[in-house]
């Protein structure tokens, strides 16, 4: 993270680690968003008794995977390390969008998936790009809080994975309840 | 859970029990998808922070 922000430039007189900050942030939030309110609108777009049955599916789906393998399934990647080349704005942006996104890198944690499951179950765009945008402040607004402390957490997935995964678990089984008066 | 979520015997048969305790709980606390999905967002973005 540390690269991805001191790498980011603003065009010479904006080039601090501040509005790379900022950037990032903001291009996080934007990336959240979209991937928020696009889950809203996919549930708000089927029938209530539609969406309770893939909402069932796909949680269940989750469950038995989670039951299984500690790893979720997931793209087993970093942002782009091309990014990291450019010597102006976008390598901030970038990176801020895709950790935004969240789906299109690493997300290390079955947790993940109960964002845009809730978001779908939710079937609000806006409720879906507020949730998102809660991951997003606390994904990269977390991550420049601990690089400007210097402050760098290394390794400790498996421990986290001890608290996430039950959750995860009580969370997606939470979904149920909410989705049986659909039916 | 450590080493033990690992296993392949043993994961799932803690899972199950914690999964339906998340259904009980849902159930009984009225839980909210609004309220799972912050809930979650929240705690996934901070377990992140430890991702290599």
């Amino acid at each position: 993270m540390i690269i991805m922000i001191t790498r980011a430039r603003v065009s010479g007189c904006f080039g601090s680690s501040m509005v790379a900050g900022a950037v990032l942030m903001l291009s996080a939030l934007a990336g959240a968003a979209l991937t928020g309110a696009f889950a809203g609108l996919l549930g708000a777009a089927v029938e209530p008794s539609t969406r309770a049955l893939l909402a069932a599916a796909a949680v269940s789906a989750v469950i038995v995977g989670a039951a299984l393998r500690p790893v979720p399934w997931q793209l087993d990647r970093e942002t782009d390390p091309r990014w990291l080349g450019y010597d102006d704005w976008r390598t901030a942006a970038y990176n801020g969008f895709a950790l935004g996104l969240g789906f299109t890198t690493r997300i290390g944690f079955w947790l993940w998936y109960v964002v845009p499951l809730a978001a779908f179950v939710a079937a609000d765009p806006v409720v879906g790009a507020a949730g998102h945008a809660v991951f997003a402040l606390t994904r990269v607004g977390l991550s420049v809080l601990l690089t400007s402390a210097d402050v760098y957490i290394a390794g400790g997935i498996t421990r986290a994975r001890t608290m996430a995964d039950p959750l995860a678990l009580a969370a997606l089984g939470a979904l149920y309840p909410v989705l049986a008066p659909l039916l | 859970m450590g080493g033990v979520l690992t296993s392949p015997r043993i994961r799932p048969a803690l899972a199950v029990p914690v999964a339906a305790l998340g259904v009980l709980a849902g159930h009984l606390a009225g839980l909210q998808p609004w309220a799972l999905l912050v809930m979650a967002a929240l705690i996934v973005g901070i377990a992140q922070q430890t991702l290599p």
